[in-house]
């Protein structure tokens, strides 16, 4: 047993902001004060702020594509501390900065073995990984046939032989329409081959994911991503859901208009009116950090657009029965007019948008860049003075285009574990996480106060991970006690000659060996209820 | 006698991973296998026999004796170098670059053997890709570079081109196989010229000059006619430099960017494995080849830790290869071993009789017939490979296991 003497706690699904109270810890969970206690390893927490772990919402960290990732920037990839860290680096980065449950963004299902391979070297870390759906040929075939029933059996046995945990969608039919040479235009344009619209498949999927009771809804990675006045279509991608909840990422990178000269300006204001009245939807912000990143996506008609405007060379893979993935390094530099703008945007919409259990922080790395970064841009967030600081050294833009500069909002650090922790958590349907209430995954960050939050988010003085020390004053104690989270929602096993027909015709592979195999072993595997 | 049948059995015997053969069992026997081709016939009849001995005074080791003796010259070698080889499964490859890091040795892989060349034409280009099913399904134009599928894929013909519409081939420098239709273009080109040659095709694509040999006109215009093109390139064609291999990659890039049909490049290995060796070293410490451990952390220096170097300056005095590895490398180890005998140690972890005489040889399970693990198709799929016999040899995976525990201090 271990007791977290007299800490600060900030633990907001609880309600509670800066009260002082112990913690205690059994069997890797928060337990209720005991009555008699024999031995306890009591740490002396008094002077510490004590949070909920950190939970990534978006980040792409596995898969065949960060293994090509490193290959494609052999040389950049040298220097330390490197974008494109090794999946050991990784958990232990987000160990040391006091994150403690970490999602991929976006797994293949066709390459899901590779990325299963890759987060069993992440043992630290509870983690889990979004099975990509919204190009896959026997999802098409089941929202084609408008059999929603197909539907549903088709998405529980591709995130079973995926060990997913939640249905990721890419610009829906773009696999499709990039291999068509065509490209999406709008959301009831038909799609090349199945003639589907994206409104259909994002809704039935929307839909799919609610009946089958996933603890998160569709994550979803809409069109345009990146073109200047891309704001509406994306404000058109929110309203065809009605109603239906769902999880937007990475959306920085839709709050984009253009100014009179047809140039790139921030339209947070504008989203924010849109999309702040929907509870059922949540988001994270995607913000970019200035240095190297690399565009990391299966949005092809993306990398292939970057590509053309100049950004230099790219690789990418197309994949039989699914779409395919691309990858573009990129340089975001603060004297860049539209580097500028992409930086003033993200903070600008994290700054106005009321709620942060609603939208999270992440740099849907390494798109935006390091995640690493995270604490920098906490500490632009919790510190108008230093944003205006930061201001002032990038190109102008940012102030001409953006509304940041005007903006005398301050995240205190109750919404910071908010944003962090707490919302991630529910949306995430992980009712044990981001919160220190009795019963509660003991995972736990603390903090020494200091004015610097740069480096207060960096080092937390104490990272605690299903009840074991992890990082004790940036030291890695790890015990790799983390778990592969999953879900496991039931569908019938006698649609599945009929599926691994239809997979037949879209692959080169036997059915058998699509996925995981049956006799693929993770440990440490977790499986979250459906509702 | 008892007749059994296994359906869907994945082949890791060349890098087309095939994975729908039947075995049939006599006993516990593979009596025999279809729809194989002449390596897997050969392969999966291969049995289990005793392991062969080494000419020229070579030992071969066996079992838990064997290990130790290993394990005993690893931790008495001052900077040992091993060697990750194609041939075996990625889990094996991951635990021998454990195993050097647990040595604080040098880790290397096939990758530098061509001084990097393929990695660094890809970094400095890229280009697209893609899989064997998308080739099936919707190349129409297809070029092969200096292939040998023939040989060292047969059933790649079969499988994955003009499985339902026969796609326009071009042919460049490899023998026709009888399935390829006549109107087939086929072009012999001088391979000393073919740095001269890729220039010149980009040139006139980029319309900067028009003086091309009528045939590379035509190649060029069957080219530019495609809606989905894909250029497979043999070994041969690998090999041959970074100059060759970045105008190649350049020019697909360059028919992508400049005409509205999509083309995509293909790698043909050789030997399963032997180009994921590098993906598996950079998954672990994020770099391809030519490493060394030091305190844990992984630093990479062509000049200082590849395999080559190592070996010709004779600074390792222990070489362990794990899997098969490329002939020119081994080569440098016969001429060190022959120049410096008794300074460095060649030992080897693997299925086959080695190439050239190690000092000592510890036979393991072959990977795919009675070792199981991941194969790493040609095209990045990852294929799980079920062992499908006994065998009385110790397997890679857990000999290596048992290496790592060994040589803990």
């Amino acid at each position: 047993m271990i007791c977290l003497r007299g800490g600060k706690l900030i633990d907001p699904l609880n309600h509670r902001d800066g009260v002082v109270d112990d913690i205690w810890i059994q069997d890797g969970r928060i337990v209720a004060a005991p009555e008699n206690v024999d031995h306890a390893d009591a740490i002396d927490a008094s002077s510490w702020l004590v949070t909920p772990g950190g939970i990534e919402i978006h980040s792409h960290i596995v898969g065949t594509q960060m293994a090509t990732a490193r290959s494609f920037s052999l040389e950049e990839n040298t220097t330390s501390p490197r974008l494109l860290m090794t999946p050991a680096e990784i958990n232990r980065a987000y160990l040391k900065m006091g994150y403690t449950t970490v999602f991929d963004a976006a797994m293949s299902p066709l390459m899901s073995r590779i990325a299963h391979t890759d987060l069993d070297r992440m043992m630290g870390l509870d983690r889990g990984a979004y099975t990509l759906v919204s190009d896959q040929s026997c999802v098409l075939k089941a929202i084609k046939n408008k059999n929603s029933e197909e539907l549903k059996h088709t998405l529980a046995w591709l995130l079973e032989c995926t060990r997913g945990y939640a249905l990721k969608l890419v610009n829906p039919g773009v696999g499709l329409t990039w291999r068509a040479l065509s490209a999406i235009g709008s959301l009831d344009d038909p799609l090349a081959d199945t003639q589907l619209t994206q409104r259909e498949i994002i809704l039935a999927l929307a839909e799919a994911a609610q009946s089958m009771g996933l603890p998160h809804p569709i994550h979803l990675h809409a069109s345009n991503l990146g073109q200047p006045g891309n704001w509406k279509s994306f404000c058109q991608t929110v309203k065809a859901l009605e109603g239906l909840p769902a999880h937007f990422c990475h959306i920085q990178f839709y709050c984009y208009g253009k100014d009179d000269k047809g140039r790139m300006r921030s339209a947070a204001e504008e989203v924010v009116e849109i999309i702040s009245d929907n509870p059922k939807l949540t988001f994270d912000a995607g913000e970019i950090v200035f240095g190297p990143a690399m565009a990391m996506t299966c949005d092809l008609q993306l990398i292939e657009w970057l590509h053309r405007m100049g950004s230099g060379k790219w690789t990418g893979r197309l994949l039989e029965g699914e779409g395919g993935m691309g990858l573009l390094p990129l340089q975001y530099a603060k004297k860049d007019p539209s580097s500028a703008v992409q930086w003033a945007t993200g903070l600008e919409l994290l700054l106005r948008f009321p709620d942060p259990e609603r939208l999270f922080l992440t740099t849907d790395y390494p798109n935006g860049g390091p995640f690493t970064d995270y604490p920098r841009i906490i500490a632009w967030l919790m510190d108008a003075e230093l944003r205006q600081r930061m201001l002032a050294q990038v190109h102008p833009a940012a102030r001409t285009r953006c509304g940041l500069e005007k903006i005398e909002r301050e995240y205190s650090l109750f919404e910071v574990v908010q944003m962090t922790s707490a919302g991630p958590a529910k949306a995430l349907g992980l009712q044990d996480r981001g919160h220190l209430g009795i019963g509660a995954q003991a995972d736990i960050r603390c903090y020494q106060p200091q004015s610097d939050k740069e480096a207060m988010f960096s080092n937390p003085v104490l990272v605690i991970k299903g009840g074991d020390i992890a990082i004790r004053e940036g030291e890695y104690y790890s015990r790799d006690n983390g778990r592969l989270l999953a879900v496991q929602p039931a569908w019938d096993r006698e649609r599945l000659p009929a599926i691994q027909r239809q997979l037949q015709e879209s692959t080169s592979l036997d059915p058998r060996f699509y996925g995981l195999s049956d006799k693929h072993q993770i440990p440490n595997l977790e499986i979250i209820p459906c509702k | 006698m008892n007749e059994r049948r296994e359906r869907s059995v994945a082949c890791a015997f060349c890098s087309c991973c095939c994975t729908d053969l039947e075995l049939v069992y006599q006993d516990r026997c593979i009596k025999s296998v279809k729809p194989a081709c002449s390596i897997a016939g050969r392969e999966f009849s291969a049995g289990e026999s005793d392991p062969p001995s080494l000419k020229r005074g070579g030992v071969v080791i066996s079992g838990q004796k064997g290990l130790q003796t290993i394990c005993a010259e690893l931790r008495a070698a001052k900077l040992p170098l091993i060697l990750i080889g194609g041939g075996i499964s990625l889990e094996s490859q991951r635990s021998a670059v454990l195993l050097a890091k647990k040595l604080g040795a040098c880790a290397d892989t096939p990758a530098s053997c061509q001084s990097l060349a393929f990695a660094r034409a890809f970094a400095e280009s890229g280009i697209p890709m893609l899989t064997l099913g998308e080739l099936r399904d919707r190349v129409d134009t297809v070029v092969f570079w200096n292939t040998d599928q023939n040989q060292i894929h047969p059933r790649f013909w079969e499988r994955f081109i003009g499985v339902n519409r026969p796609p326009r081939i071009i042919s460049v420098n490899f023998e026709i196989p009888e399935q390829i239709p006549d109107s087939c273009l086929h072009i012999s080109l001088d391979m000393q010229q073919m740095l001269a040659h890729l220039i010149q095709l980009r040139l006139v694509l980029r319309n900067e000059t028009q003086q091309v040999s009528p045939v590379l006109r035509e190649m060029l215009a069957t080219l530019r006619d495609a809606h989905c093109g894909c250029m497979i390139f043999g070994e041969s064609l690998l090999e041959s430099g970074y100059g060759v291999l970045f105008e190649a990659f350049r020019f697909i890039q360059e028919l992508n960017d400049i005409d509205k049909g999509r083309w995509f490049g293909l790698m043909l290995d050789g030997e399963v494995n032997s180009a994921a060796a590098a993906d598996v070293l950079s998954l672990e410490t994020g770099y391809p080849a030519a490493v060394r451990f030091i305190k844990d952390e992984a630093e990479f220096s062509t000049t200082e830790w590849s395999a080559k170097r190592l070996i010709q300056r004779g600074e390792t005095d222990l070489v362990l290869q794990v899997g098969q590895i490329d002939a020119r490398i081994q080569k440098e180890i016969e001429n060190h071993i022959t120049n410096y005998t008794g300074k460095m140690k060649y030992m080897v972890l693997d299925s086959k009789t080695p190439l050239i005489q190690p000092s000592t040889w510890l036979p393991v399970r072959r990977f795919g017939l009675d070792e199981g693990g991941t194969a790493m198709r040609m095209d990045g799929l990852p294929i799980p490979i079920q062992p499908v016999q006994e065998s009385r040899k110790i397997g890679l995976a857990e000999a290596l296991t048992r290496l790592i525990e060994g040589v803990e201090p």
